[in-house]
């Protein structure tokens, strides 16, 4: 959906048929506009608070640094171990200013994000919402097999809605797994729930061909061990990932060889092409689960240090809408041809 | 020493050859059974169709007074497909595959020219119908690509050496394809469907 096109369904549906869909400049002007003073007199306080615990902050870390070099020197002396506790001090000084200076920051990223964002959001249609942090954990998705063992999550904004008939939930996510000493990232990216124009009853999943080796342990250590390998007709398909499903027939019924070009083709918009990782996916609960790796933050503020007129913001964002919509008109979502 | 070493090759070639046997009729056979499984999950949805035709062909036989033959001929077509048939008889199979695909391409026909006449496609019943008969129809190719997928995992284990062998011993033969009709490789001729020009 291009900038200047009209409202989406939901607001069509509001205005009535005949009434002409809202364009985003008069949106904007009508519904955003008028909450930028309030919003740049905050930010200004914000942004003033901001350079002052920066300052603060480095006299503080400065004065500390002085301060033991004068001790170790005085009394203690440049052993190892008053070197430790000395470097552990500063360390954990550095960590408790640096949250200290971004809170500011934060604060209005959070008052933005609670009350501009859904206003932003409505503009696509009513029944478009916007939390910035999701109603359910990522945890509730393992189902689909395709959320990989981790330890910790961080999630932030969740968008549901709908486009050409089909319904949209999705969520960023960042989970993590804690390994003997080190944490590492096992996926940051987007979870996108979409309804499907098909109904089926079983688990179809498509993931990463990772070779022979790396497929067979993916297989041990996930929920779709259970599942049955599906060889499908695609080679280049087939290159690239691998299925699983309870039910031949079905996975082919919904990976039909249009759908599985449609979903080669996803690489191809433009900003999914960045991240190393193709997009997998898994067809259960009659909906379609699309985890896209990012190497991005999405559906974000503007930094502090900007003035705000929220005019970027809220093309931003619907920029980055426009390629969840291109998802659905790739994948032919809201046709019911059966292909 | 040279000796004993033979003998030790000579009883693993000699223990093992009939390992590999039993493994590859063991292969054999569940490979069958994964095709008849597929040709099973083919005759569900093909039996779907055939009950959802008659309710088809009641509504058209309303306005569709010049489709006659058509008609007649899908009636006719969708007889000899409930008479049953031997799936494990390559020939049998291969006419009931044959028959399945002609009553697509006559149903395919029957679809078209129900978008010539307005009543019918404005008629709720068929609207759903044919809902259902396309939904049953996307389940039928799923299941002919499931089929062919597991008939060439069967045909590959019966052709190759020493596979034949154990597959007359066994009793199991290669399966035909569930192919598209010749027909539909034919070039279309847009003349048919838009009227000859001049």
């Amino acid at each position: 959906m291009p900038l200047s096109s009209p409202r989406g369904e939901g607001a069509r549906r509001q205005a009535g048929q005949d009434a002409q869909p809202l364009c985003v400049e008069e949106y904007y002007r009508s519904h955003i506009a008028p909450l930028v003073e309030p919003y740049e007199t905050l930010r200004l306080e914000k942004w003033e608070q901001t350079k002052r615990r920066g300052v603060v902050g480095c006299g503080l870390c400065l004065a500390y640094l002085v301060a033991a070099i004068v001790i170790l020197q005085a009394s203690l002396g440049f052993s190892g171990t008053t070197l430790e506790w000395a470097g552990f001090g500063f360390a954990a000084l550095v960590g408790l200013l640096f949250a200290w200076y971004r809170r500011p920051a934060s604060q209005l990223r959070k008052a933005i994000k609670s009350e501009i964002f859904p206003k932003v959001f409505s503009f696509l249609g009513d029944d478009f919402d916007y939390r910035p942090k999701p109603p359910y954990r990522v945890k509730s998705l393992q189902e689909s097999g395709l959320i990989p063992s981790h330890t910790s999550e961080s999630s932030e904004d969740y968008i549901a809605g709908s486009h050409q008939g089909v319904k949209i939930e999705l969520l960023e996510t960042k989970l993590k797994r804690k390994q003997k000493k080190k944490t590492i990232t096992v996926f940051k990216g987007m979870l996108v729930r979409l309804s499907m124009n098909k109904s089926f009853s079983g688990k179809t999943i498509v993931t990463e061909d990772k070779g022979a080796i790396g497929n067979w342990l993916g297989e041990a250590a996930s929920t779709f061990s259970s599942l049955e390998r599906v060889r499908l007709e695609d080679p280049l398909f087939e290159d690239r990932y691998q299925i699983y499903s309870d039910d031949q027939v079905e996975a082919r019924y919904l990976l039909t060889p249009a759908f599985m070009e449609r979903l080669m083709q996803l690489s191809t918009i433009a900003n999914l092409r960045h991240a190393k990782d193709p997009i997998e996916c898994s067809f259960y609960e009659n909906k379609l689960l699309l985890k896209i790796p990012l190497t991005d933050n999405r559906f974000e503020t503007a930094h502090i240090s900007k003035p705000i007129d929220f005019r970027g913001d809220m093309n931003q964002l619907l920029e980055e809408m426009n390629e969840i919509f291109s998802i659905i008109d790739i994948l032919k979502l809201n046709q019911r041809t059966g292909l | 020493m040279l000796p004993v070493l033979w003998d030790y090759l000579l009883l693993v070639v000699l223990g093992g050859l009939p390992i590999v046997l039993v493994i590859w009729y063991f292969v054999l056979i569940s490979r069958r059974n994964m095709a008849l499984e597929a040709l099973s999950s083919i005759d569900v949805q093909l039996n779907l169709r055939l009950d959802l035709i008659p309710n088809i062909l009641k509504i058209a036989r309303r306005f569709m007074e010049h489709e006659k033959d058509l008609m007649t001929e899908v009636t006719e077509l969708r007889q000899q497909l409930t008479s049953g048939y031997n799936p494990k008889n390559a020939e049998d199979l291969k006419t009931h595959l044959a028959q399945a695909d002609e009553l697509t391409a006559r149903m395919g026909q029957l679809m078209i020219q129900v978008e010539n006449y307005p009543q019918l496609t404005s008629d709720q019943t068929m609207v759903k119908a044919m809902e259902s008969y396309n939904e049953v129809e996307a389940r039928i190719a799923a299941s002919r690509r499931f089929f062919n997928a597991s008939v060439t995992a069967l045909n590959n284990a019966v052709q190759i050496f020493p596979g034949s062998l154990i597959a007359k011993l066994a009793g199991v033969s290669a399966m035909p394809y569930f192919e598209a009709r010749p027909q539909a490789h034919d070039p279309i001729d847009a003349d048919d469907f838009l009227g000859k020009a001049g």
